[in-house]
């Protein structure tokens, strides 16, 4: 029998895939689009527009300088240096997470004692502003009062107490430690997604004869390859965001050192008078961590299509 | 000597939850030994003890005469193949097979030659460069096998191989795994839910619930002498019909007809609390339309529905016997009501739909089990059953230590 549309037939499979109404559209997607605007396209554009600009902090009488300003940012040692510190700390975060973060979430996953005082230890950082953590950091680093030294020094090891966020060699050590510090969150990462593989891989590696350090390495790592795709991506879009880590530790110093693109950006546009430089830096490090990204993403997905 | 040999294994959780109790069973070299029970029997904790993933409680597990309770798995000298395949998704079909005999420092050369002949075997040789995310579920499950027969282990393990299969591809897989096993006559332990893959591949079946064997044979013997209501309820599709009979003066009567000595059963069935005197069950392809014979039992009734399968049909007949509720192996009511039996018959009979009609059964074919304890008293063909049969002498103190 043949249903009616008044029965429900045809008629409403057409009512259920009809596309929305302009209402309906507005009531969803309004607000989200109002806020991009604004928050988003608005000063996206407007850091382009200025990059192109000799404009102080102002905003006025700013002179149009065409790719001036991008010309001094590539020829400028300490912006390139800025970008090169971001990869280095941006690497040795990934490696810290792939190594470091790995084992501690397999051994967090495998039931060791006191997990729970474990994952508070590794979690709770990553939830704490990175502000506060930093400022704690460079506290206890102070050379002649902080409580690393102090420590050193009570318990006999002067020789170690050394003047860490003022050599420049310790104070890029010490940065890296921090990045190192903030590992928390590719723990979760990786921790969730233990809690949901199938461990039949893993005891069948057993019988097989795999020993524990094997199990790891041939079998547990690879197959968690799509967490180390979202790991490493994650830290390096990360390490370009970590303006607060370096600001409030060492001020991007000594002498430059540790300076990292989120606080040579903020130099040049807090100091009110290279404003438009500042802003070609934000947009060309904004295009070098979409190069990144896309370039990893790339790689992953060409060596997703060999498997 | 045995090849695998299980004295007593339990497994319990917290000391009070027995997942496995008790089981005592021995497998001969070569032999095929299916595990076989419902979800949550034990079965497959059972065959992870024997791997090794699973500690043992208490009890003795040895292979070939060598005590291996509280050896590490991988120096047991078994392969297991995983109801998932635990396939590894990063290696090419050939690392997967090879995987073992690397770990295993078998030199690169034998390796290969192995790899290539297991492959051969199992007809996956022109797969081996691919990986198993590109495989269809049947080549993968090949691909578990030989990584499983490439070690050429003691014992041969398998939980579940074919469960994630379509019914074609297990019915034809299911052949393979038999004649492979026979070919290389490698003692298998195969677990499985699923009775007519027991049935099909296996030397002896050992039927478990609730952690315990409930019988152990060959897969006639376990259809037609069940040790028990739930061996007698589990095996066979359509399962055995079920209804009361009077026991009284030392047999037991259904319909008025003496069918059967009531043995030891007046006896067991005095603390009954459902006040059903004895069990009688009769297969579905036993029950035939027809005025009934001298040694045969009549009764009469009206066909309430029909399933047409095509080869046979099945009819669902109401008679005027009383009903009981068999539930995993207990009676948990009796039911002095009308019951229903499920008649086999063969071809289309879907004319008989809402008739009235005679049935009858030939007395030696029903089995009467003691409402009280679940055993067999009388198995088809008249067969006293004092004792257990199809199993070894040590199980049947696994089979007493069960059912008390």
């Amino acid at each position: 029998m043949r249903s009616s549309p008044a029965a429900g037939g045809p008629d409403v499979g057409r009512r259920l895939t009809r596309r929305p109404g302009i209402g309906a559209f507005a009531i969803f997607f309004g607000p989200l689009i109002a806020f991009y605007a604004v928050f988003y396209f608005f000063s996206v554009g407007f850091l382009i527009r200025t990059s192109f600009q000799k404009v102080s902090l102002s905003f006025r009488d700013a002179t149009n300088v065409g790719l001036e300003n991008y010309r001094l940012l590539i020829d400028d040692p300490r912006f390139i240096d800025a970008v090169r510190n971001n990869l280095v700390f941006a690497g040795v975060a990934i490696v810290a997470a792939m190594t470091i973060g790995f084992f501690i979430s397999v051994a967090l996953w495998s039931g060791v004692r006191g997990r729970a005082l474990l994952y508070a230890v590794f979690l709770l950082p990553t939830l704490m502003p990175i502000a506060l953590i930093a400022a704690v950091f460079r506290t206890m680093l102070e050379s002649r009062f902080g409580s690393i030294n102090e420590f050193l020094r009570g318990v006999g090891l002067d020789a170690l107490a050394q003047r860490w966020l003022i050599d420049p060699d310790l104070a890029y050590g010490v940065i890296m430690v921090m990045f190192v510090y903030l590992i928390g969150l590719p723990i979760l990462y990786y921790t969730s997604n233990l809690s949901i593989i199938n461990t039949s891989a893993l005891e069948s590696a057993v019988l097989d004869g795999a020993n524990p350090l094997r199990l790891m390495s041939q079998i547990l790592f690879p197959i968690m390859r799509n967490t180390h795709k979202t790991v490493t991506l994650s830290t390096v879009l990360m390490s370009f965001r970590a303006f607060d880590i370096v600001f409030f530790s060492t001020g991007g110093g000594p002498a430059g050192r540790t300076e990292i693109t989120g606080t040579y950006v903020y130099n040049y546009t807090t100091s009110g008078i290279k404003v438009g430089f500042g802003s070609a830096a934000a947009v060309l490090v904004l295009l070098v961590s979409l190069i990144v990204s896309a370039v990893q993403l790339r790689i992953y997905r060409s060596a997703g299509a060999q498997r | 000597m045995p090849s695998l040999a299980l004295e007593g294994l339990t497994k319990s959780y917290d000391g009070a939850t027995e997942a496995v109790s008790k089981v005592t069973l021995t497998v001969a070299d070569g032999e095929f030994l299916v595990l076989l029970g419902p979800s949550g029997c034990g079965k497959s904790t059972l065959l992870r003890m024997i791997a090794g993933l699973e500690t043992v409680t208490s009890g003795e597990l040895s292979i070939d005469g060598r005590s291996v309770a509280n050896v590490h798995p991988r120096d047991r000298d078994i392969a297991m193949v995983f109801q998932n395949y635990a396939l590894y998704p990063h290696m090419t079909v050939r690392k997967n097979l090879a995987y073992p005999l690397k770990l295993g420092g078998v030199p690169k050369s034998e390796r290969n030659a192995r790899v290539e002949q297991t492959a051969a075997l199992l007809e996956i040789d022109s797969e081996l460069e691919r990986r198993p995310g590109s495989l269809s579920g049947g080549q993968r499950q090949r691909v578990a096998m030989g990584r499983a027969l490439v070690r050429e282990p003691s014992v041969f393990l398998m939980d579940e191989p074919l469960s994630n299969l379509d019914a074609r591809l297990r019915m034809q897989m299911r052949s393979e795994i038999s004649q492979i096993q026979r070919r290389l006559a490698i003692t298998t332990v195969y677990v499985t839910h699923d009775q007519v893959e027991a049935m099909t591949m296996a030397d002896r079946v050992v039927v478990m619930n609730k952690g315990r064997v409930q019988q152990i044979g060959e897969p006639t013997e376990v259809y037609e002498h069940p040790a028990n209501l739930f061996v007698a309820g589990f095996i066979g599709s359509p399962p055995m019909n079920f209804f009361g009979a009077r026991c009284a003066g030392g047999v037991v009567t259904v319909a008025g007809r003496e069918i059967a000595p009531a043995g030891t059963l007046e006896a067991d069935s005095a603390g009954s609390v459902t006040g059903v005197e004895a069990v009688v069950g009769v297969r579905p392809e036993q029950i035939q339309f027809g005025a009934a014979g001298p040694d045969e039992l009549a009764m009469a009734g009206k066909v309430a529905a029909v399933e047409t399968l095509g080869a046979e049909t099945l009819c669902h007949v109401q008679v005027d016997l009383p009903g009981v509720t068999v539930e995993a192996g207990e009676v948990t009511q009796g039911d002095a009501g009308a019951n229903s039996l499920l008649v086999r018959t063969p071809g289309n009979r879907s004319d008989l739909s809402g008739q009235d009609a005679e049935l009858r059964v030939a007395v030696g074919s029903l089995h009467v089990f003691d409402p009280s304890t679940g055993k067999t008293v009388v198995s088809r063909h008249g067969t006293p059953r004092d004792e257990p049969r199809g199993s070894e002498a040590e199980n049947r103190r696994g089979l007493e230590d069960s059912q008390t």
